[in-house]
């Protein structure tokens, strides 16, 4: 049971983790070299990867959209590539509509290996190429050289505001415990005792009775 | 745009949900204060006795309109501001 309690704790630490790292936004230095428009087959599998519904984009009977999307190169030569889409009003929550202008801005920032125009592009997501799932990107801000790293408040600021929100939610619990739970097992246990009391007196007294009435045939008298 | 809607419907039935909660349980730090103070004023009475529940029930009539009670509103406030935040900062920065 002890295993079993261990590797459950272990899984949902895992879950928490991951869900975190994947809404949670993060951000990379890059350089962008790419912008353009692909139409991208959405299947059941990695659904999940993209907008929960069709917002901003323009989806066809195939169950395509015509997903935006911005090619980069980290100065480490490493390559990367967000998809450009809005998230809509519902999850996750960035509520982001401006594609289309954060789309102009990334083309407008669009820069060579010899003359580079470093950014920092903010995102949220996994890059799982065999899934075909890109990191959504939130804001893109100009750097003036590689090796800039801006603070990430968003994330920083989540991840306080979550922890708080867990204390007061762990201090309502250990609150309602103490004064609603508490009294009320009390006061089962309470009626316990006496009911299980009363029934051993009673059965005490029983006996009492039975064995006066085997004495009496014993010749002894009755205590 | 009735995407919207849905948010704003979801959000005020967990701000509303919160409310609540949050409401119950103020009321309930409140009124284990209440019992302390009659404890410490009537060592003799201490413990839970029908006069001791008299004096919360009557301490407790007012607190709806306690500063407290009041701050509690700011659950509907905060949580549309940093909405509103958000959206302001994704999409017009």
């Amino acid at each position: 049971m002890h295993y079993v309690k261990v590797v459950m704790g272990v899984l949902l630490g895992l879950l928490v983790f991951l869900f975190l790292d994947y809404t949670l936004p993060s951000q990379n230095t890059l350089r962008i070299t790419n912008t353009y428009n692909r139409l991208t087959q959405i299947t059941s599998s990695n659904a999940i990867f993209y907008a929960a519904e069709d917002t901003g984009t323009v989806e066809n009977a195939a169950g395509q959209r015509d997903v935006r999307f911005i090619e980069a190169v980290r100065p480490n030569g490493k390559v990367f590539v967000y998809r450009n889409e809005d998230t809509g009003w519902i999850w996750p929550p960035y509520f982001k509509y401006d594609s289309a202008n954060l789309h102009a801005e990334a083309t407008n920032l669009k820069s060579t290996a010899a003359a580079p125009q470093w950014v920092s592009v903010t995102a949220y997501g996994w890059r799982i190429p065999w899934l075909t799932a890109y990191p959504n990107a939130i804001s893109i801000d100009t750097l003036a050289n590689p090796n800039e790293r801006p603070r990430n408040w968003g994330a920083l600021i989540a991840c306080v505001v979550m922890l708080l929100l867990l204390a007061l939610i762990w201090r309502m619990w250990a609150q309602f415990r103490q004064r609603t739970i508490d009294p009320a097992v009390k006061s089962v246990d309470d009626r316990w005792d006496r009911t299980t009391e009363r029934v051993s007196a009673e059965a005490a007294e029983a006996r009492g009775r039975v064995t006066g009435w085997w004495n009496s045939w014993k010749g002894k008298p009755r205590r | 745009m009735s995407a919207l809607f849905r948010l704003i419907v979801l959000v005020l039935l967990l701000e509303a949900m919160f409310y609540l909660l949050l409401r119950i349980y103020i009321r309930s730090l409140r009124r284990e204060r209440l019992e302390e103070i009659w404890d410490e004023r009537h060592p003799a009475m201490a413990g839970n006795n029908p006069q001791r529940a008299e004096f919360v029930r009557k301490a407790m009539v007012g607190y709806d309109k306690a500063l407290k009670s009041r701050l509690l509103w700011l659950v509907f406030i905060i949580p549309s501001l940093a909405i509103m935040a958000i959206v302001w900062w994704v999409n017009w920065q």
